[in-house]
């Protein structure tokens, strides 16, 4: 290959691969300053010039603004450096007693969120197999670096070994695709029209091997995703770390497992169903299962950490419901669910991260308890996450999950498809469920009184990281013109199912004009 | 697309890369010994390693080769972190059974009485203290001068 071509592509990748060389800057240069405002910094400082370089690329003429083309490749390049940001104010204060000097866990941060980008953005299984292995190695080193005690240490083993079991199931079902298409591109799954052949000359055909392959790699993402029978994990892990690296675990894998399912599906393109329509009814199932199970079982959770590992594999099955809708306005609807979920669970995690005292920590719900008389910003910021979790109005989490709602009647008009209509009726059923548990919060935290003594912050980075993602909740219910627009789907799909989605569209802002003109 | 090269011997690669798989999987659900565990976990990736090549020779191309490369590359970063963690798990327990971390559980269960643990190894001589690197051993005086 010449070397043109390479430094062509490179350009293309060129905010992941800076990010990714700083990283490995930091972890060289870690052992000689040990100051870790400066290395909080240089954190900003990398993903600051990544954003900045995305918006740049964002507007070339190629995508015309639009963030969903070749499977939200753009969407997942901006996710990746903003939930990095919020990352750094979560990590950056330490207290006296930990061991945490140098700037290991940024360097981590940065690492991963460049597999996000990289893995929205891949062409070929190699890097989206790299892209997924760089998110999940630097959360091993996070999750170890993150709590030095036995139980960071197990949750630690706990998610290093199960990540390994995933990537292995995945790298299975990766092969079978190559055998199948000839070709590691992605490009290349629309070839998969027919059963492998043993040979040319040899009549029989490996059985289902399609399917075969469809059901590894789903299981490799659905880990990653925490998708209902691979979520098991979550709790246990979530439980043993500190809150900041479970907002990151809670985020940035998740990013990362659904860029590569919209790339392995091809959901990004029209109307390529590279595994035959099988995915679409698998990804109904693992999403009905999925946002069930785990509302179901938060409801019994004590343990604020796993009450939100609960929460998020809830939240997750919305995400791949809106995937399995199948079209372009579902992967724009998952998009804006996804950023919004992703800010509401870092804004939480913030404030618990704001409240981490090792004299008085805040491990229960009761833990919480009166917390809007002795901390109100904090309350606040936890009320409005909590709320846009439930998807009460006006919040994006309100407004992200119209989007999916309205997506899944659509299909299910424009399909002929009832399942749809089953699937809409279980979003609902189970958002109901959840208001259940996060109202059970919410109410210790503004109608209680407090229990014993109040923690004492170390630093008010994480809470200014909680003021922000409260106000981008905020802003995403209200004001959801500000980012939908990016988000619309692509005019490359038939005719009907763009006439579907312009309807989506057209509701959804008409609603959305309705709640901004409610309040003159 | 490119056409399949006639290439008989690919089911046997394949049965032989899917028993690789399987036999890691079983491994690594049933071994309670933690770097076995991870063994098994990369006797899996290894299952996959040779499916990927037969699919090289099959297609009559390089990519599945070309991904093995990579796919041992980011295996051998997952052993150095592997060894890293565990030998801070041996320190922390003295025992490489998974089974003896339970402290992370939903609250209503209790922890699972171990009914059959692994054997300890046999207790060792503590190893003779060395030196601090840089200083020498401490020597007594002496006293007479000339």
């Amino acid at each position: 290959m010449d070397s043109a071509r390479i430094l062509d592509s490179c350009y293309l990748a060129l905010p992941e691969l800076g990010m990714l060389a700083a990283g490995c800057l930091f972890f060289l240069l870690g052992t000689m300053i040990e100051n870790r405002r400066f290395w909080a910094v240089a954190t900003v400082i990398v993903l600051g010039l990544a954003l900045v370089f995305q918006i740049a690329e964002a507007n070339d003429p190629e995508t015309s603004g639009n963030w969903l083309l070749h499977g939200a490749a753009t969407f997942f390049r901006f996710l990746g450096p903003v939930l990095g940001l919020i990352g750094t104010a979560l990590l950056a204060p330490t207290g006296s007693g930990q061991a945490r000097r140098g700037p290991e866990d940024f360097a981590c941060l940065l690492v991963a969120c460049a597999g996000v980008g990289l893995t929205g953005m891949a062409p070929d299984l190699v890097v989206l197999f790299l892209g997924l292995e760089l998110v999940s190695i630097p959360v091993y080193l996070l999750l170890f670096l993150g709590k030095h005690d036995r139980q960071g240490q197990e949750a630690a083993i706990k998610y290093f070994l199960l990540s390994v079991l995933s990537s292995a199931l995945f790298l299975f079902g990766a092969s079978y695709v190559y055998g199948m298409t000839g070709s590691t591109r992605l490009e290349g799954l629309g070839g998969i029209h027919e059963n492998l052949r043993w040979s040319e000359t040899a009549p029989g055909e490996i059985p289902a091997a399609r399917t075969l392959a469809l059901l590894f790699l789903l299981a490799g993402v659905g880990f990653k995703i925490t998708a209902a029978p691979f979520h098991f994990y979550a709790p246990d892990v979530y439980q043993g770390t500190s809150p900041a690296v479970a907002g990151l675990i809670s985020t940035l894998p998740k990013a990362a497992g659904l860029a590569a399912l919209l790339r392995l599906i091809g959901a990004g393109e029209s109307a390529l169903a590279p595994f035959g329509g099988v995915e679409w009814s698998l990804l109904w199932i693992l999403a009905v299962a999925t946002m069930t199970l785990g509302n179901l079982l938060a409801l019994w959770q004590n343990n604020l950490h796993r009450l939100l590992a609960y929460s998020g594999i809830a939240q997750g099955g919305y995400m791949l419901a809106a995937v399995s809708t199948g079209g372009q306005a579902g992967i724009g609807a998952m998009a804006f669910y996804l950023a919004a979920y992703s800010l509401m669970t870092l804004g939480v995690f913030a404030v618990l991260a704001y409240l981490n005292d090792p004299d008085c920590p805040v491990k229960r719900v009761d833990d919480l308890a009166g917390l809007f008389r002795t901390r109100p910003i904090a309350a606040l910021c936890l009320g409005v996450c909590f709320v846009g979790l439930i998807g009460l109005p006006l919040t994006s989490g309100f407004y992200g999950k119209l989007l999916i709602l309205k997506t899944s009647i659509a299909s299910s008009s424009s399909q002929g498809n009832s399942l749809f209509l089953v699937l809409a009726f279980f979003i609902v059923f189970n958002a109901a469920i959840s208001a259940w548990y996060y109202l059970g919060v919410l109410t210790r935290v503004f109608l209680r009184l407090p229990l014993g003594p109040q923690a004492k912050p170390i630093s008010p980075l994480p809470l200014c990281a909680a003021v922000a993602c409260s106000i981008a909740t905020l802003a995403g219910g209200i004001v959801p013109g500000l980012i939908e627009p990016y988000l619309r789907p692509v005019e490359k799909a038939t005719a009907q199912s763009v006439a579907v989605d312009a309807t989506v569209v057209v509701t959804a802002n008409g609603f959305a004009g309705a709640i901004e003109q409610a309040p003159e | 697309m490119i056409p399949p090269s006639d290439y008989p011997g690919l089911s046997q690669h394949l049965l032989v890369g899917a028993v690789l798989f399987c036999l890691g999987l079983v491994g690594f659900l049933a071994r309670r010994n933690m770097i076995l565990a991870f063994l098994n976990a990369e006797l899996m990736v290894q299952g996959v390693a040779l499916n990927f090549v037969a699919f090289s020779r099959y297609r009559g191309n390089l990519e599945g080769q070309s991904f093995v490369l990579f796919l041992l590359t980011v295996a051998a970063c997952e052993a150095a972190i592997a060894m890293a963690l565990i030998l801070v798990l041996y320190k922390n327990r003295g025992t490489l059974d998974v089974s003896v971390w339970q402290e992370l559980r939903e609250d209503s269960l209790d922890a699972v009485e171990d009914t059959d643990p692994l054997p300890l190894p046999a207790a060792q001589a503590p190893m003779p203290p060395l030196p601090t690197a840089g200083l020498g051993p401490q020597q007594p005086e002496e006293l007479s001068r000339v």
